[in-house]
């Protein structure tokens, strides 16, 4: 530590004197405070350059120090390091630390601050992640869609919606990262349901008069054949008080399949249970099982804080599209008096991944929604405490080699989310969650009023034509599905 | 030019500049005042970024610009003015013959504009970028060689798509006009055609829109064709004027002068409404809680939509008349007291507002959302950011006031306001936060959390009088609404009658003298707090009514009664 810091201050000091800003400044005797908090968090190879600013500073200097003595330094009034560079510090640096060594310039004093690290995983992350930008609004809605992000630069490209599209993009989901596998549904006027696969986009009228409404909710199997969907008739009701905005809950919904090749609906009894709300499908690894969310139904507003839903688990038989007969409770949340929701399990087949609010499905609303962790070899279930905020945690998704997971997190201000990663390794122990890297950050999100909505990581650029995809939502080519009962013999 | 042309030709600029800046000040203030509220013009870097990164970005930035100073509406009437003349101008000194009657035919495409900005959702984008169009023509038709002069046109053609839109293919059609070379022409307009093309491979709009040009009108549904229409005026007039038929036949440039200002008026009226004025004018007031204004307006121009008189409701609750004279305007149930995301003609910000001075706080952020939603071509509003910073500053969410305020000190009209709570939040428990803050809280609903329900309205805003028994907005709105809602038990039972230290209001009167009535109480007990003219006039108005009097006479008779209200809405 000592001779880090030995050999950093000449190093600083040599910065300082070539920028020409400080001939002389104060030791801060601390660590920055910086933002966005990228203090001791734990960082892929390949991720875009961590800039930063410190809080009430002026002018910013700081210099990014890797293995074998490179350095990376940045200046202004943000801390924004040149991409290329900062790529060779961290390739350099994989297993090991880049210690940040900053300066701020406070009412034109500078003071040095104590050096800070960021741990460089030897874990590979995926090439991107893909989101939707929606801004608050519960009526109407504007401006909404699904971008795509490049994690090594801040490139972002908008693949639907924006400024270009009036429909309102909803759900969407790629096939464990894999672009080429692509659902979302549109609400509105001519809502459809848009599956990709095979390079070819179709519009879907999923709503058929055996299933309660369109498709919501989308996980694909493994396989990219099937896609396991809920059906939800949901609403939203607004909190009185103000710590609360507003509760989405569902008056109904259900499980059910779809067979991009058969091309029809399969739902069984098991998950179509009268009284009782199945959610937020996920496949299992091997595709021979789906995990969702299970609640009985309640007097819906009244007993709003009453909606508890279970973590489940039926079982699915990827050769003909058929769903078990026997329901499995993984995690009784309801004892706990909580509830269950978006579960999604690693593609490593160890982990799942959920959220757990007070009450309630949509835990992006719940400021005590956290992110909890099912080991599915002990059946352990535990709280991702390191990782959790005091407000909610929401929306995560896993990357390829399960070694990374995105999540929507309002700990910045408490209502705009905010896309965080975290590193976890095998044994289920995460390393510090770091905010979505953009040039100039506070500015950025600063100006920014549009939520990350459900983050997820693909595998390579997403190859979908969103103009064609606006042309098709404003045709009236729709497809129908056909429905079928699944075999309960499973 | 003969000097009587000169003079007339003078002064019809003069009428153009003084006329719109009378028209967009005066009787279309409102409108003039809305293009800034339904923007955030940010001086920042990543601002002018994020607006130029598009075709006609430019113009668009700049149009941005000067909108920001229709915070005033004399000054946007002015820059409206100044432009409209200006395009006249340009276009006039393009034109290669210089004749009256050509002077005439080039205001038409300033007319057709003005129509444009009389509209719901214009920009001023289309006149800087008309206006930009305009002077890259004079600059490219100031090269002498030709060769040079062709070039540089191709060249500026891509350009100006790039920095004002699709204007650029005005650019080239005056410039082929001028250039009287067919081949050339075809070129220049086939690569005016191939611009927004081109740009469908790189930006992701649809073709139409960037044919149209992205940032020439605020809705991009049912675009008008107006801003076109101009365009192909424009380069008809520059025709006409290299026509040498025509040449020097002025006889009827008298005509022609007054047939321009014979179309202007017309057309302008054309394409304005009144009734989106005075809605504006409703909604803006509110939003600027000049309630004083708005009873004032309403005694001149009576409110005729739900939103409008919501705005009236609020203004008169916040001047003490709400009990005294609401039923003296027309009302048509509760949703002209408080409107939700279902009422017509509602304005997000002004439902917000209701609900931000009842206390309803969580009810009036989501309403500013909804606002923001409502901005067609999605911009930010600073008057919705303003709101929101208080709100975010009465429920003590430092980190989001923050975040608003610093959006607004980048701005011109509301960095001051912006920077003064932007310092409160140093020392946010500390005495220099405004009283109306403080006030703000204490009126907020703190209890049992629970699902605003609408149609039970009168439930929460009696849950805002237990949590705080002063909030006279919250106790005149619950009245209001038992009275609207036709609940004269309820209203009765929840009106602090004894505790008027003067004459109790009117409408609360008329509610319990009904409400008694319909009991079966006798008329000759009525307590002392009803007038006995009031008494009496309700006398007058059941044997009027069980006389089954015409109801035009009833309403003359009693119009401005809870009692017509009661039985004929």
């Amino acid at each position: 530590m000592k001779k880090c810091l030995f050999f950093s201050l000449p190093l600083l000091l040599a910065v300082l004197a070539c920028t020409g800003n400080p001939d002389r400044f104060e030791q801060a005797g601390r660590q920055p405070d910086i933002y966005p908090d990228y203090i001791g968090v734990t960082v892929p190879a390949t991720i875009a350059p961590l800039d930063f600013d410190i809080d009430g500073a002026e002018k910013v200097i700081a210099v990014a120090e890797g293995a074998g003595g490179q350095t990376v330094k940045a200046s202004g009034k943000s801390a924004n390091f040149p991409v290329k560079a900062w790529h060779r510090l961290l390739a350099a640096s994989k297993g090991g630390t880049v210690r940040v060594t900053a300066c701020g310039k406070f009412d034109g004093k500078w003071k040095r601050f104590e050096p800070f690290e960021i741990y460089v995983s030897e874990d590979a992350i995926d090439y991107g992640i893909a989101y939707r930008l929606i801004a608050p609004g519960y009526q109407s809605f504007s401006h909404i869609g699904i971008y795509e992000r490049d994690l090594s630069s801040f490139d972002e490209v908008c693949l639907i919606g924006g400024k270009n599209f009036d429909g309102c993009v909803n759900c969407h989901a790629f096939n464990r990262t894999r672009p080429e596998f692509f659902s979302l549904h549109v609400r509105g006027e001519r809502g459809a349901t848009f599956i990709m696969k095979d390079g070819k986009t179709v519009a879907y009228d999923m709503k058929t008069d055996s299933t309660l409404a369109a498709c919501v909710y989308p996980s694909w199997h493994p396989d990219g054949r099937f896609i396991a969907y809920s059906t939800n008739v949901n609403r939203q009701g607004f909190y009185q008080r103000h710590d609360k905005v507003l509760e989405v809950y569902d008056l109904k919904s259900d499980l059910q399949v779809y067979d991009t090749e058969k091309n029809v609906l399969i739902t069984s009894p098991e998950v179509k249970v009268d009284g009782v709300n199945e959610n937020m499908p996920a496949f299992s690894a091997d595709g021979r099982a789906i995990y969702f969310a299970s609640c009985t139904e309640q007097e819906i507003p009244r007993s709003v804080t009453e909606i508890r839903y279970n973590l489940c688990r039926v079982d699915f038989n990827p050769e003909t599209g058929d769903i078990g007969h026997k329901v499995d409770t993984l995690v009784f949340a309801e004892a706990m008096g909580k509830s269950v929701s978006f579960p999604k399990p690693s593609y490593d087949g160890r982990w799942i991944m959920y959220q757990l609010a007070d009450y309630g499905c949509f835990g992006a609303w719940h400021h005590e929604s956290d992110l909890w962790l099912l080991d599915l070899q002990t059946g352990e279930t535990r709280p991702l405490d390191g990782v959790n905020s005091d407000d909610a945690e929401s929306a995560h998704s896993w990357s390829s080699n399960s070694r990374w997971f995105v999540f929507g997190s309002r700990r910045d201000d408490g209502l705009y989310t905010r896309a965080y990663l975290c590193h976890i390794d095998a044994d289920g122990v995460c390393g510090k969650p770091f905010m979505l890297p953009q040039k100039s950050p506070r500015d950025f999100y600063d100006s920014s009023v549009r939520s990350y909505n459900v983050p997820e990581f693909v595998a390579g650029p997403v190859d979908f034509n969103g103009i064609d995809a606006v042309r098709l939502y404003n045709s009236d080519n729709r497809t129908k599905v056909g429905f079928r009962w699944s075999d309960s013999s499973l | 030019m003969t000097r009587p042309q000169r003079i007339t030709d003078l002064s019809v600029s003069l009428l153009l500049l003084v006329a719109s800046t009378v028209y967009f000040s005066v009787w279309y203030a409102f409108h003039t005042v809305n293009l800034e509220q339904l923007q955030l013009f940010e001086g920042t870097w990543a601002y002018f970024a994020e607006t130029v990164s598009v075709p006609g970005g430019f113009s668009d930035y700049l149009g941005r610009f000067l909108s920001q100073f229709f915070y005033h509406a004399w000054s946007g009437a002015l820059i409206l003015a100044g432009l409209l003349v200006l395009i006249r101008a340009l276009l006039r000194r393009i034109c290669t013959r210089k004749d009256a009657i050509i002077g005439a035919a080039t205001f038409l495409p300033s007319i057709l504009l003005m129509m444009v900005m009389c509209l719901r959702f214009p920009t001023v984008s289309l006149l800087t970028a008309f206006c930009l169009t305009l002077v890259a023509v004079l600059a490219v038709k100031g090269i002498r060689s030709t060769k040079a002069r062709r070039i540089w046109t191709l060249i500026l053609i891509p350009v100006l798509y790039l920095l004002l839109g699709s204007l650029a293919a005005l650019f080239a059609a005056i410039v082929a006009i001028q250039e009287h070379n067919w081949r050339f022409g075809v070129v220049a307009l086939l690569m005016a055609i191939a611009c927004p093309l081109v740009a469908s491979l790189i930006f992701p709009y649809p073709l139409g829109r960037l044919f149209y040009g992205l940032s020439y009108y605020k809705v991009h549904v049912q675009m008008p064709v107006w801003p076109w229409v101009a365009a192909v005026v424009a380069a008809a007039v520059v025709a006409l004027a290299e026509s040498p038929v025509l040449a020097g036949n002025d006889r009827t440039w008298r005509a022609a002068y007054a047939a321009v200002v014979i179309f202007a008026v017309p057309a302008v009226l054309l394409c304005s409404s009144r009734n989106d004025e005075q809605s504006l004018r409703y909604n803006s007031l509110a939003g600027k809680r000049a309630w004083n204004r708005i009873v004032t307006e309403a005694t001149r121009r009576a409110p005729k939509t739900y939103g409008e008189t919501a705005c009236l409701n609020l203004a008169l609750c916040k001047t003490g008349h709400l009990g005294g004279h609401m039923f003296e305007f027309r009302q048509d149930g509760p949703e002209t007291l408080l409107p939700n995301e279902n009422t017509p003609h509602h304005d997000g910000l002004s439902t917000a507002e209701i609900f931000y001075q009842l206390g309803m706080v969580n009810n009036a952020r989501r309403y500013c959302f909804e606002a923001l939603n409502a901005i067609p071509d999605y911009q930010k509003s600073a008057p919705v950011f303003k709101l929101l910073a208080e709100i975010s500053l009465v429920n003590e969410n430092f980190e989001m006031a923050r975040k608003y305020l610093t959006s607004l000190s980048h701005t011109l009209f509301y960095r001051r306001w912006a920077n003064e709570r932007i310092a409160l939040l140093k020392d946010p428990a500390g005495p220099f936060v405004p009283n109306e803050y403080i006030e703000k809280r204490y009126e907020r609903y703190k209890g049992e959390d629970y699902i605003f329900d609408y149609n039970h309205a009168d439930f929460s805003l009696r849950q805002l009088l237990v949590e705080h028994p002063g909030n006279l907005t919250a106790l005149n709105y619950l009245l209001a609404w038992n009275l609207l809602q036709k609940y004269t038990g309820e209203f009765v039972a929840t009106c602090p009658f004894e505790a008027f230290t003067s004459t109790v209001p009117k409408a609360w009167q008329e509610g319990f003298v009904l409400d008694w009535n319909r009991s079966g109480y006798p008329a000759d007990d009525l307590p002392e707090f009803i007038t006995p003219a009031l008494a009496a006039r309700f006398e007058a108005f059941t044997r009027d009514f069980n006389a089954n009097v015409p109801l035009a006479a009833m309403q003359e008779r009693y119009g401005d009664t809870y009692w017509f209200y009661y039985f004929f809405k």
